[in-house]
């Protein structure tokens, strides 16, 4: 029995060691995959999400919506066309308001597929905006 | 007169007591094992590194069936044929002691081994002789593997100890391991979208064009809206033109 239990030892240690690294390492593998496909996944959906939040369709018929208003607040009546998955807006600018329309056109988050601006006269300026929906 | 000792409840005639020499515990290194072999030769390669607590000196190996298992020992052949010599026993067959053993009760005491030996084992012809013992001067000079029992156990119970810790480490850290690889697995279990991943990696790749295409526009279209305006033509694909 002494023998044999001196033998069972260093062999119990043995596998007790292998048994240890294997499972280590196999745990080891699949954590790092995990990390890896988490930090990915973590990177693509806020990329996502941040351009979700400008561009989806969502976010440019709630952009659209605030260029009406923001149209309507500047007493500018546009004709509206649609054509060809566009919207277009055609509308004429007072001298005094051309500069914060167009700037406030051009800061917002408006896909804009098309854009003219032809000189009427002096105090006017008639713009049109071709918006895709 | 022959010399005898009791060996398994039979009597066995071994030598002339002329011709023996007890070696005392103290000048070798024993164990009884149980090899897996029934060999003489193997069973002495086995004890060499069974016995690997011994002294260095101890190099010499020899080793007997007893039982299921073998009486190991080892002993310095050198320093022994020196006292051999000493007390003019060259030619005598040397006899450990432990061969005895389960004869008689063996204490291990430098005045009283001589007299276990006689009196108990070896039937002498004068009553008043004894036989020829070799024994070093200081017993305890050595830790001896005199009683087998003893020594088997202590190395032992520090080896379970030593392999329970060791269990204990490893589930310890495997569990940990494990711990740390279902937190991520739900973290990242919980970083889900409505759309796949591939749906995702499409639109993030249509949305980016857009975003540099109207960046695009915007600062064609704010550069020709700079000088004096008659009439500008816009589009994402071919850039502004102005009259």
């Amino acid at each position: 029995m002494n023998s044999s239990f001196m033998k069972a030892i260093p062999l119990s240690v043995v596998s007790l060691l292998v048994v240890w690294l294997a499972a280590a390492g196999f745990i080891e593998y699949k954590t790092n995959q995990i990390e890896k496909e988490y930090q990915e996944k973590r990177a693509l959906t806020g990329q996502y999400e941040s351009l979700k939040r400008i561009w989806s369709e969502k976010s440019q018929k709630r952009a659209l919506k605030k260029f009406e208003t923001m149209l309507r607040l500047y007493r500018v009546t546009p004709t509206i066309q649609k054509r060809h998955g566009q919207k277009i807006f055609t509308f004429t600018l007072e001298k005094k308001n051309a500069d914060t329309v167009l700037n406030k056109l051009l800061n917002s988050n408006l896909a804009i597929s098309l854009f003219r601006a032809r000189r009427i006269d002096d105090q006017h300026l008639e713009v049109k905006v071709g918006v895709s929906i | 007169m022959a010399l005898y000792y009791i060996r398994e409840n039979s009597i066995v005639t071994l030598e002339k007591e002329e011709k023996v020499v007890i070696l005392s515990p103290s000048l070798y290194w024993y164990a009884h094992a149980e090899f897996p072999t029934t060999s003489l030769a193997k069973a002495r390669k086995l004890a060499d590194a069974f016995l690997d607590s011994r002294p260095d000196s101890y190099r010499t190996i020899y080793v007997e069936k007893r039982g299921n298992g073998f009486d190991c020992y080892a002993f310095d052949a050198d320093a022994l044929g020196i006292r051999l010599d000493e007390i003019e026993a060259n030619d005598a067959p040397c006899f450990f002691l432990q061969q005895f053993s389960e004869e008689m009760p063996l204490r291990i005491d430098s005045h009283l081994i001589a007299d276990a030996i006689n009196g108990i084992c070896i039937e002498l012809k004068d009553e008043n002789r004894t036989l020829p013992t070799l024994d070093s001067v200081d017993l305890y000079a050595v830790a001896k593997p005199f009683n087998r029992t003893k020594s088997g156990r202590i190395p032992n119970g520090w080896m379970v100890a030593l392999l329970v810790i060791l269990s204990i480490t490893m589930m310890m850290d495997l569990a940990l391991r494990f711990q740390k690889e279902r937190a991520l697995q739900t973290a990242s279990e919980k970083v889900r979208s409505e759309r796949s991943i591939y749906e995702v990696k499409s639109l993030i790749s249509r949305y980016q064009k857009r975003a540099g295409e109207q960046a695009k526009l915007r600062k064609a279209i704010k550069k020709a809206l700079r000088g004096r305006i008659i009439k500008i033509e816009c589009s994402p694909s071919k850039g502004c033109s102005r009259e």
